[in-house]
């Protein structure tokens, strides 16, 4: 039943993605892999968080192209995680990021801009996404 | 060919605490099924965990008790499996940065000596639920999550352990330890007292030593289990290792389960299928910095052992072993015998009545030590009177009991009801002169060598002092002008 559930339960990209973490931890692999991620996690969030004494935000689209059509990426995972390239950053980091509406495409679909602001700067991000879009949420 | 028996133990030792190790779930034994379970405990998705901070403490006291180091840094880790009763696919426990290492416990040898066993490390997991399979033929299982979330502490020992009774007397220790700290009732049928040991044979063959391969054994769930799945363990490895001579190097570790009914061990899982954990921190829990101070302050209630009592105990005030052992069982009564002892020069005789009538009475009242309405410098009074010959022994158990339904005193109570015996060797001496005159003809039959006679006599002294009469002053004097 346990067994069941879960290879019908799960979707492909879900099951896609436990192999690779369970693959990343495992015996032998921990450190070539989990280990060394960590490291350059830290690296990185050294980087961008030392931008910070400089600036008050990192600004950047949210997204690197405007929507795609549905089932256009689904056959090719690689592309599809590509689409999340400048989100994850905030995940890898740990530091709060704000998407905020920002104009059409010239076919007219939505464009996001993200914000990334240091550490506990959530309400100052708040604050910028009320400045440039206005008090209400758009619709 | 000789032999020499390798074990190091396990042990799991579920905590006591208010609340489970990371919600506030109650932690209790028993109860319906799935009453006592919260969504983190349940592992649903967006849950999150906190440490319950019992659960360190329990696990510093319990790691200062067996002379471990203190971590000054620790975390939690992600033990990775999936099994039905493991709700989150993960149990949160330790890995490579345990919060206590490098611990003893001296325990007794076969042979009467003390061995020193070392203690490798002792981390802080939580429980699993359980599985409850039907029983009514149906192939079906259920998962009670009431147990899942409970906080445990896992104590590993080196294997310097060389017996099975020795690997019990561990255990046991272990047991005693923590129960002395208050911090689990260790009850091996509740489950809050788990052990699964670790055990090879050293061979010694012509001038070379072989190890057999390493049998982890599962299932022992009492003392006497865990004896005689050992005791099994070391007969079928030998038996093995003459048939088949396969070595440690070769084979590696299995894992076996005992089976109580049979008194067996039988194969569960081979080198092969040992798991991958998978180990990474925890990511919901930031690691912990344990301050020395904090530290300093929790092992003041540590306080002395019960190992160490009963040694002062029995250098100091030189009471029988057996009371010695029964006296440092207990904080509350070990303190209470030493508070009398204070100021009085017979410990045996405080030993023996606070084993005997004073246990008596809080057992068959139910009342604690605490509760108890005889302080210890109202009982040294009471064995002082039964010292000075006040009051007879018997008497004086009826006036102890008296004393803790009333709270009144010992010489109170000896005052208001004329329970003072007669002491006093001449008014004593008077009336045994008297009782002799009265009764010439039991006193020659004494003299005649009828023994009885004395008993008669005696029973006359009694009647003439109602009852009053100090027994063997009594005899003594009777007997002295018997002879006369």
């Amino acid at each position: 039943m346990y067994e069941r559930t879960r290879m019908t339960g799960f979707g492909d990209e879900v099951k896609r993605r436990i192999l690779i973490g369970t693959y990343a931890l495992s015996s032998g692999y921990y450190d070539a892999y989990y280990k060394k991620a960590q490291a350059v996690r830290k690296l990185l969030r050294d980087e961008v968080e030392s931008s910070f004494k400089r600036y008050d935000f990192l600004v950047s689209p949210t997204a690197p192209t405007p929507a795609f059509p549905l089932g256009s990426k689904t056959d090719d995972p690689l592309s599809m995680y590509l689409t999340d390239v400048c989100t994850t950053y905030a995940n890898l980091t740990g530091l709060p990021a704000i998407s905020i509406p920002f104009g059409r495409s010239a076919t007219g679909l939505p464009i996001g801009m993200q914000a990334t602001g240091a550490s506990f700067s959530d309400t100052l991000l708040i604050g910028l996404a009320k400045a440039i879009h206005g008090e209400e949420a758009s619709g | 060919m000789n032999y020499e028996v390798i074990i190091g133990c396990e042990v799991h030792i579920q905590l006591s605490t208010e609340s489970k190790a990371f919600c506030s779930c109650a932690n209790l034994f028993g109860g319906e099924p799935n009453t006592r379970v919260c969504p983190v405990c349940t592992g649903l998705p967006g849950s999150l965990p906190v440490v319950n901070r019992a659960l360190i403490d329990g696990a510093i006291l319990a790691g200062l008790a067996l002379n471990c180091t203190v971590a000054e840094v620790t975390k939690f880790d992600r033990k990775n499996y999936i099994y039905p009763d493991l709700p989150k696919g993960y149990q949160i426990s330790q890995f490579d940065m345990p919060i206590c290492t490098d611990g003893h416990l001296e325990v007794e040898t076969d042979d009467g000596e003390t061995r020193r066993i070392g203690i490798i490390r002792l981390h802080m997991e939580e429980d699993t639920g359980k599985n409850i399979h039907a029983d009514d033929g149906r192939d079906l299982s259920f998962v009670d999550f009431n147990r899942s979330g409970t906080p445990l502490l896992e104590v590993v020992s080196a294997p310097d352990i060389r017996s099975p009774q020795e690997a019990v007397r561990y255990v046991q220790s272990i047991r005693e330890i923590v129960r002395y700290l208050g911090i689990s009732d260790c009850n091996m049928e509740e489950a809050s007292l788990r052990c699964d040991a670790n055990i090879n044979l050293w061979v010694h063959e012509e001038g070379e030593t072989y190890a057999t391969p390493i049998v982890e054994v599962k299932n022992m769930n009492s003392f006497r289990s865990i004896r005689n799945a050992l005791q099994y363990e070391v007969k079928r490895q030998l038996s093995e290792w003459k048939a088949h001579r396969r070595t440690l190097e070769a084979e590696g570790k299995s894992t076996r389960g005992y089976v109580d009914a049979k008194g067996i061990t039988v194969l569960q899982r081979s080198k092969e299928e040992s798991a991958d954990y998978r180990y990474f921190p925890e990511p919901d829990l930031k690691p912990i910095a344990i301050p020395r101070e904090y530290v300093e302050s929790l092992r003041k209630r540590v306080g002395e052992l019960p190992a160490e009592k009963r040694l002062r105990f029995l250098e100091t005030y030189h009471i029988p072993e057996r009371d010695a052992f029964q006296l440092a069982v207990s904080p509350a009564l070990a303190d209470y015998f030493e508070a009398t002892v204070a100021e009085y020069a017979n410990p045996r005789r405080a030993a023996n009545w606070l084993l005997s009538e004073v246990l008596k009475y809080m057992n068959a009242t139910g009342t604690t030590v605490p509760a108890l309405r005889v302080e210890p410098d109202a009982l040294r009074e009471l064995l002082l009177a039964v010292d000075a010959g006040e009051v007879s022994g018997k008497t004086a158990k009826e006036v102890f009991v008296e004393m803790a339904e009333t709270g009144e005193r010992a010489g109170a109570i000896i005052e208001r009801r004329g329970l003072k015996q007669i002491s006093n060797e001449s008014e004593l001496e008077e009336i045994v002169k008297r009782i002799i005159a009265e009764n010439e003809s039991s006193a020659d039959d004494f003299r005649a060598g009828k023994s009885r006679a004395l008993k008669f006599l005696m029973g006359q002294v009694m009647k003439a002092t109602r009852g009053k009469a100090n027994p063997q002053l009594a005899d003594r004097i009777l007997r002295d002008h018997l002879r006369a």
